[in-house]
């Protein structure tokens, strides 16, 4: 069975709505698995930023923390010894000799503390080379020291507490780049005499920063474009400045937009704000006993590189995945809906006509085999139909082929040539009957003998094969009867005799029968429950005898009368006076006084049968013929 | 075609409304098969309702007095219209049948 799969708009529906929904339901939760995860990168940047930070901090703060130890052991030794400069001079020495890693130290002094110095003194001391330490004065009016920050810092601070000063090139000392760690110097009496510092390189601090921001360089350098140069935006960089914005250490990246916000606070924990016109998440710390703040900077993008990245991978996935899911669904819903265009095809098959189409078998016990085995009872039933309307319909052909043998058999006992006596100048006859259905009830008929015109006309009850067999017996009593008698009451009772005998339906007919003597013009007649005929112009006057059939052993009266030449006698059944119309109204016997009184007494038979036959026809109009016509009309010319 | 009929001590009262044609005769036939066995009754045919009886509606009626006269019932045909009384005279069969 050739199944036209390509056109499955049902499965095309069913797939095309669970992929909708599949993907809506999709769209929604990766959207919200990206905004998580977006929100995870967010999240996870300002974690790396706040580890970073506390890390180089930390560093940072232990170094100033170990510094303050060393100061405030250094410091407590050349407090004891003030007055003695050899030994402060020896503290120093020493202070150096345990910490190899500092530049120099120094002690500066209030002006004019040792007299004999003069107005200044600052001895500093420092590593000539890896393995000698010189010391010197190097207080002098060029070298004054008083003003300089890292004096003033240290004056300014209270006893114990320590001050890690800006980077300055100490032109006099160091003769480099350095900064100070500084702590006031106190006598006895709680004095303020001065100024104690180590001077330290932080370039370890450089490289530190330098080292973590080389990790994130690949990405930077992957999404940057080497071929323009504007398209250079740094990713992440970390930078150190001071309380007035100088750069202590990093990337010199921060400019003057941000820089008082950031030195506004103490810390930043993840913060938006634009350097250029980009934007970056800023997060910062104060470093404790400095002037120092320490700021990480990450690029937006940057910092939701891992959400973008998850997105596109995500979307990657879900594309292939999305086709791969709708092209097996696809496929897989039209092999379910495959069993209904099968049962589509079958039942087509059946319409045709070809009942014995056996319909497919499906694996499955579900509503699709429901479904079959209610095509199957279905075409079982229509084939049961249809054999029995072929038996019905076949009988029904059987019954109206005989019906039609039938009514042949029934006409052809009725007098059917007209005109029937053409040799004959005194008489003139035309009749005419119409069956309701293909047999009737009436029955006309009429022939001479010896100058005598024997005629009938009778009316079976009812209609149809019932009636038209009664009407067939009536008939032959009729001829029979007249080789016994030639009077119509004897006639009318022989025959009411015999048919009043086996009548257990209790059929019965309206007889009229008439003896005409062609040489006189002398009628004899009977009339049994029948209509009057016209006799020209008016109604002969008949005794109502009972019709015949229903009681044996009746007598039957006769009457006689003079029929005038030139006369036409008119006789019909209740055929014509109950002819119905639309409406359900009877021709009525007044219509037929007005047809026959119209016409001339002595009117030819035909043309008095054939006018009031079209009147009826007109009546009637489209309405089924309810009882059988018949019409008969003899001229006594 | 209604028929209805309702009996009662020694009387019986047949109520006919419609038109006794072909089509319902024998409908009719079966409903007046009840009165058969009836003995020495009075049966009246309220014809009032009636507009119309064909030659198998008289055919009915002869039925109806063959099978029940023999058994001495009597049978009254009441309110017959002018149609009616026509169709009664000229089948003959007003001889059966009392009028009122």
């Amino acid at each position: 069975m050739i199944v036209n799969m390509s056109k499955s708009k049902f499965s095309r529906r069913i797939t095309w709505r669970v992929i909708l929904i599949m993907s809506l339901f999709n769209v929604l939760i990766i959207g919200a698995v990206i905004l998580f995860d977006l929100g995870m990168s967010r999240f996870e940047s300002k974690t790396r930023a706040q580890h970073l930070i506390y890390g180089i901090s930390g560093k940072l703060e232990a170094m100033v923390s170990t510094m303050e130890i060393a100061a405030t052991n250094n410091v407590a030794e050349i407090e004891n010894n003030l007055e003695c400069p050899e030994k402060v001079q020896q503290a120093l020495v020493h202070e150096l000799q345990l910490n190899p890693f500092y530049i120099g130290c120094a002690v500066a002094l209030e002006p004019d503390y040792y007299a004999s110095q003069g107005r200044w003194y600052e001895l500093y001391t420092s590593f000539s080379d890896s393995a000698h330490i010189e010391q010197k004065q190097i207080g002098s009016a060029q070298h004054d020291y008083f003003n300089q920050d890292w004096y003033q810092k240290g004056l300014n601070l209270e006893k114990g507490k320590g001050y890690l000063t800006a980077l300055y090139l100490d032109k006099d000392g160091g003769k480099r780049i350095v900064s100070t760690y500084v702590k006031p110097i106190f006598d006895r009496q709680d004095r303020k005499v001065g100024v104690y510092g180590i001077d330290i390189n932080i370039n370890w601090l450089e490289n530190a920063i330098i080292n973590e921001e080389n990790k994130f360089k690949e990405i930077e350098r992957l999404d940057n474009d080497p071929n323009n140069p504007d398209d250079d935006d740094v990713y992440f960089f970390i930078q150190i400045i001071d309380s007035k914005g100088r750069n202590i250490a990093g990337s010199k990246l921060i400019d003057d937009n941000i820089l008082q916000t950031i030195l506004k606070k103490d810390s930043i924990a993840f913060e938006k704000m634009t350097i250029g016109d980009i934007n970056y998440s800023i997060s910062s710390k104060r470093i404790a006993n400095t002037d120092w703040t320490l700021v990480l900077a990450q690029h937006e993008r940057f910092v939701l590189l891992h959400g973008y990245f998850l997105a596109c991978v995500i979307l990657f996935f879900m594309t292939i995945g999305g086709i791969v899911i709708f092209f097996f669904m696809r496929h897989s819903i039209r092999r379910t809906i495959r069993p209904l265009r099968y049962l589509s095809d079958s039942a087509h098959e059946v319409a045709h006509g070809n009942f014995d189409t056996p319909l497919p078998i499906f694996k499955h016990q579900d509503e699709i085999t429901e479904l079959r085995d209610s095509f199957d009872t279905m075409q079982q039933s229509l084939k049961q139909y249809v054999d029995d309307l072929k038996e019905a319909t076949a009988a029904k052909a059987s019954i109206e082929s005989e019906l039609k043998v039938a009514h042949k058999i029934q006409i052809s006992m009725l007098p059917k040539k007209f005109p029937p006596f053409p040799t004959r100048k005194d008489i003139e006859l035309y009749g005419m009957l119409t069956p309701a259905k293909a047999v009737g009830g009436d029955l006309y008929d009429f022939f001479i003998n010896d100058d005598k015109l024997f005629f009938c006309i009778g009316d079976v009850s009812g209609k149809g094969v019932p009636a038209s067999l009664v009407m067939a017996v009536t008939r032959t009593l009729f001829r029979n009867v007249v080789t016994h008698t030639v009077h119509p009451s004897e006639m009318v009772r022989i025959m009411n005799n015999d048919m009043s005998n086996g009548n257990d339906e209790m059929m019965f007919v309206t007889l009229f029968v008439g003896v005409l003597d062609l040489k006189t013009g002398h009628l004899s007649y009977c009339n049994a429950g029948h209509e009057a005929p016209y006799i020209g112009h008016s109604l002969l006057s008949c005794h109502s005898n009972l019709s015949i059939g229903l009681i044996p052993d009746r007598d039957y009266k006769g009457q006689e009368t003079e029929i005038a030449h030139g006369t036409t006698i008119f006789i019909y059944t209740d055929g014509l006076t109950e002819a119905m119309n639309a409406n359900k109204k009877p021709f009525g016997k007044d219509r037929v006084k007005e047809i026959v009184t119209a016409l001339p007494p002595d009117i030819c038979p035909q043309i008095m049968i054939e006018t009031m036959a079209e009147a009826v026809h007109q009546y009637v109009g489209d309405t089924e013929q309810s009882d059988d016509l018949t019409m008969l009309a003899i001229k006594f010319v | 075609m209604k028929t209805t009929i309702e009996k009662t001590k020694g009387k019986a009262l047949v109520t006919l409304e419609g038109t006794l044609d072909s089509y319902v005769s024998d409908e009719v036939s079966e409903k007046l098969e009840e009165l058969y066995e009836l003995e020495n009754t009075e049966i009246t045919l309220d014809c009032t309702k009636l507009d119309y009886i064909a030659s198998n509606g008289l055919r009915a009626f002869f039925t109806l007095v063959r099978n029940t006269k023999p058994n001495g019932c009597e049978i009254i045909v009441k309110g017959a219209n002018k149609l009616l009384m026509e169709v009664f005279e000229s089948t003959g069969f007003i001889e059966f049948f009392k009028f009122i």
